[in-house]
């Protein structure tokens, strides 16, 4: 059976790719994954060799989602156990004319369906042989699976272009973010100008995926050898222009800003309740487009706050200014004691608590939305310690599910999969040759890619990250606060709200995520301090 | 707070969402936000900035300074500022982004390929992954593609057909040796004349060297087209294909099957920029041994031959010219085409080959150092030839040809002199390409 390049079973003993490798590129029109197979190892080929490369942590979703962005076409059944090969060639003929037979065993390892299409040419005519032994019977319907599945195979050849394209993109990036892991910066430029030639920022999903990932595995083999990692900052006012720009797009085209803001005003509001001084602290407040929904919420209250502070950090002192004004405007139509507080510069740098300019009698939230365009924390540490010297009453976070620290390959596959489903997630609803896609692609999630493959990752330095904020603010003494009820309803509301199908909102223990069919992209969580 | 009071309060927060043109403030904010959108632009002069350099990037045409201060550095071999300015560059560019980071992004890459003398490999490397990944069907579409958005080459089919028609009128039997890449995209409207001639239809025997080893694979698949299209024309034909990839000089009468009773065009479009420097006269001088009765050159306006020792003069001359080409492609073509990417990428192969290699070292032909149009009517004149006009009828033609695409386009008709001949296309009021017609 696992000569059979038509459907394959991977498990951590079986490797994923080499035999697509090896038989001549030829695409699986099935690949069954083994739930418990955590460690993939994909060979490539590497000048007559065969290394292969190990991909640590890697979720059975995420594997799954990546393999559907790079092989659209190929359908991918997630089973519990080690299947042995027999039961196999049982099972596919069944799903095919069934697909619901075998799915109870499968939601039962919590897995969400995939249908396995029918096949698109006229079915082989079965043999009837009652007279067989059932060694015989079961050899016979082997041998009708292998006829069917070469039925669903032929009609699927002309699918293959653009699986294979993807299969090798995929392969090519591997090897190429392999070379880079260890300093083989020779060859992993070498491997670049393919990469690129079978990418395009306008193409296919997988396509634009690999032309972000081969702009930023270019930028960091030249930073390599400059040896400066810094990145090019403040940014000028132009680039905060557009990058702005691109933000709006997005936020119009996707949900995820709106679910970070409405799941933190909820939970912000919450905290506020009975208080008369509100000092909110948002510490990237960009154009600050969150706060005018608190302000709504807040005015809409019986019980009227008697003054209410936002202190923003941001770079640039002129944006941080046009903020201000265009807040206050807005808290002076709703009647709201307003004043704005602007910080240019970043948390982790602050070393007194003076600065934040703190008043006696303040209920203070912290609010933070992480990205990957910009070093928002300065010091994850000085950040961390400013936390829990200030003890407010409320933080609430969104973060993306995305590690920052680790190892640069990890990172680099992690961020592979999280980028596909986000480049899925936008090609939803918008075409191929929509410029508002490929404005929020290139200026917002090429920006976030560049940084993340970038030496140091995202924070472009070498120092210590926070690896989870949650286990962080646990140890900074803080405890969470569930976001089950209000805000989760509110999440419900905003998803039903908007067109769009395939985003998916999980309760997780007190935390929200919110996610791309299943593979998890953000995860807004509120914490108070401990008593 | 029980359900139905977080409803209503949430109401009219929910009204916002779902109507938000019938919130006052909301469209309040709307406008600021744009607003901010279109502040004028103010120089940054923040000390906060990194660089130490004169050039702030936000400046628009950030790119060409930087480049050009690179270009200057790699030449001074200054090796802080090198590393310096690469970094700038790095962070700024991107080959999906604006005119600027593009232009950033592929310079970057043949600075980065001169400054680590790697521009050979890299050179090699990019020409062999695009030769794979193009097929017939790839580069006919992005040919054609690019007649329709841009006259950058159907100028100088326009040209060349009226000139070789009017040069070879009355004649029975043509012969047209076509040293192009144009992948015969400039024939047809010439058949379609030579069937709709008032006189007999003349026979046509079509050569066609080829002079690019990507061109060179898909020329078997033009031969049955262009042999059904002139069967539908009704004019009798003949087609061949030559490869002259690595010595065109070696061309002969006899090689490429010139027939005495034959009227001899030859057709340059693109093809002397091949040839390497020193082989030039002799190419040219090959020309006249053919004897032709017409000779149409066609050759983009830029000079990367004269300054080839000189680093910096050499790259301010190319960054001039691909600045014009990649606005030209970047206003001719939609933001997210693939083929306004294929012809960037082509752009990049020839700014590594220029910049980062030298001429030393062969190269399989694919040389790429342009020559202006006064340099080469010096070349033709040296060797005999001598320059025709371009009679009012081709003009017209060309009028009517570029009234067919975007603002931006005109052709320059230098006065009558004894140095310049031809006539070139400008974008923007600048010469980009050179069309001459010459006779031995």
């Amino acid at each position: 059976m696992s000569h059979n390049p038509r459907y394959l079973q991977a498990t951590h003993n079986f490797s994923l790719i080499s035999p697509l490798l090896i038989h001549n590129h030829q695409i699986p029109q099935v690949i069954i994954l083994n739930h418990h197979a955590s460690n993939f190892r994909f060979p490539t080929r590497c000048a007559n060799s065969t290394r292969p490369i190990t991909c640590q942590s890697l979720h059975n979703f995420s594997c799954h989602f990546l393999l559907e962005s790079f092989l659209p076409k190929v359908h991918i059944l997630l089973i519990p156990f080690h299947f042995s090969p027999i039961m196999l060639h049982s099972l596919l003929p069944t799903l095919q004319h069934n697909p619901k037979a075998s799915s109870s065993a499968m939601t039962s390892a919590g897995k969400r369906a995939v249908d396995v299409a029918s096949p698109s040419v006229a079915e082989p005519s079965k043999r009837h042989r009652t007279h067989l032994s059932p060694v015989e019977k079961d050899l016979q319907s082997e041998e009708e699976g292998e006829d069917q599945l070469q039925a669903v195979a032929a009609g699927a050849s002309a699918r293959e272009d653009d699986d294979s394209t993807g299969l090798r993109l995929l392969g090519l990036l591997l090897q190429c973010a392999e070379c880079v892991a260890m300093d083989n910066l020779d060859d992993a430029g070498q491997l670049l100008p393919e990469i690129a030639e079978l990418s395009s920022p306008f193409g296919s999903s997988a396509q634009r995926v690999g032309a972000y990932f081969a702009d930023a595995l270019s930028a960091r083999i030249i930073s390599s050898y400059l040896s400066i990692y810094s990145p090019f900052s403040p940014l000028c006012k132009t680039h905060h222009q557009k990058l702005l720009n691109a933000l709006q797009i997005f936020n119009s085209v996707t949900p995820l800003i709106k679910f970070s803001h409405f799941t933190a005003n909820q939970a912000i509001q919450q905290a506020l309740d009975g208080a008369d001084h509100v000092h909110i602290i948002d510490l990237d407040i960009m154009q600050g487009l969150q706060w005018p929904g608190l302000f709504h919420i807040l005015a809409s209250k019986s019980r009227k706050v008697k003054s209410f502070r936002i202190t923003g950090f941001g770079s640039s002192a002129d944006l941080l200014k046009s903020t201000g004004q265009r807040l206050a405007e807005f808290a002076t139509a709703l009647n709201i004691p307003f004043e704005f507080q602007p910080i240019e510069g970043k948390i982790g740098n602050i070393k007194d608590l003076n600065q934040l300019n703190i008043k006696a009698g303040e209920t203070i939230v912290v609010h933070w939305m992480h990205h990957c365009l910009y070093d928002v924390s300065g010091s994850d540490l000085g950040a961390s310690r400013i936390l829990t010297m200030l003890r407010p009453k409320l933080i609430t976070i969104v973060e993306q599910d995305l590690s920052h620290g680790g190892s640069f390959l990890g990172r680099f596959v992690e961020a592979l999969h999280y980028y596909s489903a986000l480049f899925d997630a936008l090609g939803d609803g918008l075409e191929t040759e929509s410029v508002e896609r490929h404005t929020v692609e290139q200026q917002l999630f090429g920006c976030e890619i560049r940084n993340i493959v970038a030496v140091g990752g995202p924070k472009r330095t070498g120092e210590v990250k926070v690896e989870r904020w949650e286990d962080e603010l646990v140890r900074g003494g803080f405890r969470p606060v569930s976001l089950a009820g209000n805000p989760a309803a509110q999440a419900n509301l905003l998803l039903g709200m908007f067109p769009w199908q395939g985003y998916t909102l999980v309760e997780e223990g007190g935390c929200l995520k919110l996610g791309w069919k299943d593979l998890p992209l953000l995860t807004a969580s509120a914490w108070q301090p401990c008593e | 707070m029980d359900r139905t009071s977080i409803l209503s309060n949430e109401a009219g927060f929910l009204h916002i969402i779902s109507n938000p043109k019938n919130n006052p403030i909301l469209d309040q904010l709307d406008t600021q936000g744009s607003n901010f959108n279109n502040q004028p632009q103010s120089n940054n002069t923040s000390a906060a900035s990194q660089s130490s350099d004169s050039v702030e990037a936000s400046d628009a045409k950030w790119a060409s300074k930087l480049l050009t201060e690179c270009a200057r550095a790699l030449s001074d071999k200054d090796s802080t500022k090198i590393h310096h300015l690469l970094w700038m560059l790095n962070e700024l560019a991107s080959p999906y982004g604006d005119c600027d980071q593009k232009l950033a992004s592929y310079f970057l890459q043949a600075l980065v390929c001169k400054a680590t003398d790697s521009g050979h490999r890299c050179h090699k490397t990019l020409i062999s992954v695009a030769e794979k990944s193009h097929s017939f069907d790839s580069i006919r579409k992005l040919i054609l593609k690019f007649q329709e958005v841009s006259p950058w080459t159907t100028f100088g089919h326009v040209a060349s057909n009226g000139a070789i028609l009017e040069a070879l009128e009355g004649e029975s039997k043509i012969h047209i040796v076509d040293i192009s890449n144009t992948l015969c995209t400039q024939w047809p409207t010439l058949l379609e004349a030579l069937a709709t001639r008032a006189d007999e239809t003349p026979s046509l025997k079509l050569t066609i060297v080829v002079t690019t080893s990507i061109a060179k694979s898909v020329m078997k698949e033009i031969a049955p087209r262009m042999e059904k299209f002139a069967r539908l024309m009704g004019v009798p034909f003949e087609f061949k294909v030559v490869s002259g990839l690595y010595r065109l000089g070696d061309l002969t009468k006899d090689g490429l099957g010139v027939q005495e009773d034959e009227a001899l065009a030859v057709n340059c479009i693109g093809a002397l920029r091949k040839v390497r420097v020193e082989e030039r006269m002799d190419v040219i001088k090959m020309i006249q041994t053919l004897k032709p009765r017409v000779v149409t050159i066609v050759e983009e306006e830029a000079d990367f031959s004269t300054n080839k020792n000189d680093f910096v003069k050499c790259f301010e001359e190319c960054l001039r010219f691909y600045t014009a080409y990649f606005d030209m492609l970047e206003e001719s073509f939609p933001t997210t085409s693939n083929e306004k990417l294929m012809l960037e990428r082509e752009c990049s192969r020839t700014m590594v080959r220029v910049l980062a290699c030298d001429d030393e070292s062969d190269h399989g032909g694919e040389n790429e150092r342009r020559e202006r149009g006064i340099q080469w009517a010096e070349r033709l004149r040296d060797s005999g030839f001598s320059s025709v006009g371009y009679s009012d009828d081709v003009i017209d033609d060309i009028k009517a040809l570029l009234k067919r695409y975007r603002a931006g386009w005109s052709y320059i008709s230098p006065p009558g002199s004894v140095y310049d001949s031809g006539i070139y296309l400008s974008w923007k009021e600048e010469p980009v390409v050179w069309c001459s017609v010459w006779k031995p």
